[in-house]
């Protein structure tokens, strides 16, 4: 069983009671194969995981996953400043367990234990998780942003 | 095994996932489905065992309510 330390960087637009909302999300998620499937374990945030065939499909999941929390807690918040402290509450809830397994998983990456080939490598030390959520008063062009490829933490 | 070793926990089904709380912490993205065999049951399986984790209930209790978990 080997595991991938990444970080990954989501954004959302998501619409709520009576807003629009901008969720930009940098978290980390550790990629474990076990067996004959792949699984993406939150690690910040940790109240979530999802798995696939192989690394692509578990992490497009993952992404998925993630989405439809967002779009669950946007139906139960009565207004924006709910929804931004619910969001902030799940980003907040790092799965301590995960995460000792995330840094073994860096530390192997730096040593050279893991091949991560051809995927970005982000210095773990120099990258911290954060999230933004902002509430869209004036829809612009110019904040429409894609997700960032996912990177292996080293 | 949230009934004998997380004891008060709420569990709320919302329109993607069901939402479980437990000793102050948010597990929300637990699947919804049909119990099964196979695929399916194993990916229920990863999944209780992250919600166990994160929700930081008694791991020996759930090995002994959810051997095959383990």
């Amino acid at each position: 069983m080997s595991a991938f330390p990444f970080f990954f960087t989501f954004s959302d637009k998501v619409e709520g009671n009576g807003f629009v909302a901008d969720v930009r999300m940098t978290g980390m998620v550790l990629g474990m194969k076990e067996d004959d499937s792949t699984w993406m374990y939150g690690v910040q945030p940790g109240g979530i995981a999802a798995t696939g065939q192989n690394e692509d499909e578990a992490f497009s999941a993952f992404r998925r996953t993630y989405t439809s929390v967002l779009f669950d807690m946007a139906e139960e918040a009565d207004d924006f400043s709910k929804f931004k402290r619910r969001v902030k509450a799940f980003f907040n809830e790092i799965c301590e367990e995960t995460k000792r397994e995330w840094d073994e998983a860096v530390e192997a990456v730096r040593r050279g234990d893991i091949d991560a080939e051809g995927l970005e490598k982000k210095n773990a030390d120099e990258h911290q998780p954060y999230v933004q959520v902002r509430a869209i008063k004036k829809p612009t062009a110019r904040r429409n942003m894609l997700d960032e490829p996912r990177a292996v933490a080293a | 095994m949230l009934e004998a070793c997380a004891p008060g926990c709420d569990i709320r089904e919302t329109t993607h996932h069901y939402c479980i709380r437990y000793g102050g912490r948010t597990y929300p993205a637990f699947p919804k489905g049909e119990h099964g065999k196979g695929r399916r049951a194993e990916i229920e399986i990863g999944h209780i065992r992250k919600m166990i984790r994160h929700l930081h209930i008694d791991k020996d209790c759930a090995k002994n309510e959810l051997p095959e978990v383990y």
